[in-house]
């Protein structure tokens, strides 16, 4: 039985004050905050079992490889891969992005060659892609966002040809919430034989996440957005393709041999594990994962799909107020601007009443673009909210309006 | 963490520049020009000037920005009307120096204009600093961009 209260006395940030104000924390498509489990993961690695991992033939290290190694079985397990040896920790959607794009540009990609993605992806989806094309002489394709913030699946399937290398989508839109249909998006690049990345850096605090049953080739998660640390994240990838994809970092940790004749480097998924790890952020990650799986996640879903209908309806009802982003399949992402008010002022205003909300372009410039604004402002609600809260953002966007209109 | 005082910063001089700013517009004719981003917040903010014998004789400007950088932006307009390019590297050091630390009156002078401490509040909004500041660095920027 989901039960908001007795979860929210989990996240310890969720009871202090901002600004003099009870903090009403709706920021959480940039961070999610951590429950006391994860902070003293964290915490407890440092004070009882520091120690490196894959080195010592000491008791405290060998722990720490094994506790790391278990980490990656738990993610194995919550996100159902196939085979616990595609689970590579990174820093975080963003390395992982650039991983596989750098190895794209290095192995597969050749003039001629075609990278496609979309009108709404995070910046982290787009540069690393920009800079692959340029080194290998692909090209860039972009599939439009339609007027509503869903994506156009007509154009999707005429861009689809023999050249597209791979196709790589956001799962759910940060900026809009728009969640896309990754089932079809898959099947369909599937019967072109294009290979998908899919973002999940939103989808996996949101979402249950089958990756079997999904069966695309890669799929990052970001940990922070997890409710775990930052600095750590997922690149899930099938193993035929890790095994194609050369090394993207080097150095320590990720050799079988090292020799000036020749360097052999270690099997996936230690070839892309170069260096000490986030250790801690890893086992912080893992703990946010069996956190997950011990309470009513289907409940908490529910609770966020009742608290979007709740604050869409609440936003709506304000005068001058505009929703970006009306797909009808969304996550509990709402992005908004106002007649004659800055989404600047927006956030500033309402930080000064203890809330937080993200405000700008996030970094999703040729998406604003598309839909001519230069920023907006955006509440992202996790399953800690509550019904009170966007009572308190509402009466708060009324009195701005008020504020700044008077 | 203790109260913020929003009337500070959305002071009435800051709203009424921001609600009907100076100078907003393009320039018929404009020797220098520069379009500003805040790389941050994706702000735009484009600055014209008309420069002759050393002196910015004019500036206007357009933007899809917020309140606190339109304001700045209109205030700079009506400051920089006919000053020498001299002045103005003076006024935009000092201008640097009073965002650095709003509340150091050692970092304020007066050259500036007594309008310009309505900018006063930013030192409990760091985080909107860059907004005022926009203007100012793209006019810097347009000064070593000569329209050919």
């Amino acid at each position: 039985m989901f039960d908001v209260q007795s979860i929210r006395n989990d996240f310890p940030i969720l009871s202090t004050l901002m600004n003099e104000k009870p903090l009403v924390y709706l920021d959480n498509a940039s961070t999610s905050q951590k429950p006391s489990v994860v902070i003293d993961a964290v915490s407890s690695f440092y004070k009882k079992s520091n120690s490196n991992i894959h080195r010592g033939v000491f008791k405290l290290s060998e722990q720490s490889t094994e506790k790391y190694e278990t980490a990656r079985n738990t993610m194995a397990n919550f996100l159902n891969a196939n085979k616990r040896e595609e689970i590579i920790f990174t820093k975080g959607v963003t390395e992982a992005i650039n991983l596989i794009a750098n190895g794209f540009a290095h192995s597969i990609l050749n003039k001629g060659d075609e990278i496609l993605i979309t009108e709404m992806e995070h910046h982290a989806n787009i540069v690393p892609w920009q800079i692959a094309c340029e080194q290998s002489g692909a090209t860039l394709k972009i599939v439009p966002v339609l007027d509503d913030g869903s994506l156009d699946i007509e154009t999707f399937s005429k861009l689809l040809n023999k050249r597209t290398k791979l196709f790589c989508v956001v799962h759910i839109s940060n900026a809009l919430g728009t969640i896309n249909p990754i089932e079809e998006l898959i099947n369909k690049a599937h019967q072109m034989d294009v290979p998908v990345l899919i973002d999940g850096a939103q989808s996996a605090s949101h979402l249950n996440i089958d990756l079997q049953s999904l069966d695309c080739e890669f799929f990052v998660l970001s940990g922070h957005k997890l409710f775990g640390p930052t600095g750590v994240g997922i690149l899930y990838g099938k193993e035929c393709w890790l095994e194609k994809l050369p090394p993207y970092q080097s150095g320590g940790d990720m050799i079988e041999k090292v020799d000036f004749g020749g360097t052999k480097y270690k099997s996936i998924p230690g070839k892309f594990e170069a260096g000490t790890p986030n250790i801690s952020g890893v086992l912080g990650l893992s703990k946010a994962v069996n956190y997950l799986c011990s309470i009513d996640f289907q409940g908490a879903i529910s609770h966020e799909n009742k608290l979007l209908e709740y604050a869409t309806k609440t936003l709506e009802s304000i005068p001058g107020l505009r929703i970006i982003g009306t797909a009808s399949d969304k996550a509990s992402i709402i992005s908004f601007v106002f007649n004659g008010i800055h989404a600047h002022d927006v956030g500033t205003f309402l930080d000064a009443g203890g809330i937080a909300i993200r405000t700008g372009h996030h970094c999703t410039m040729p998406l604003l673009k598309r839909f001519s604004l230069p920023a907006t402002a955006r509440a992202s609600f996790s399953f800690y909210n509550t019904f009170e809260e966007i009572d308190i953002l509402s009466n708060n966007l009324r009195a701005m309006k008020r504020y700044f209109h008077d | 963490m203790t109260k913020v005082d929003i009337a500070s910063l959305y002071h009435n001089i800051i709203i009424d520049h921001a609600k009907s700013p100076d100078n907003y517009g393009k320039l018929d004719t404009y020797t220098h020009f520069y379009e500003g981003h805040n790389a941050l917040c994706g702000d735009k903010i484009i600055v014209y000037l008309k420069v002759e014998d050393s002196k910015i004789k004019e500036m206007k400007f357009e933007s899809a920005a917020c309140a606190i950088c339109n304001a700045s932006s209109s205030m700079l307009s009506d400051r920089v009307k006919d000053i020498s390019i001299k002045e103005w590297e003076s006024i935009l050091s000092y201008f640097r120096r009073f965002i650095a630390s709003p509340q150091n009156p050692l970092s304020f002078n007066n050259r500036l204009g007594k309008s310009f401490l309505a900018f006063k509040a930013l030192e409990d909004f760091p985080a909107r600093k860059k907004c005022a500041l926009l203007p100012w660095e793209t006019l810097e920027y347009a000064l070593s961009e000569k329209v050919n």
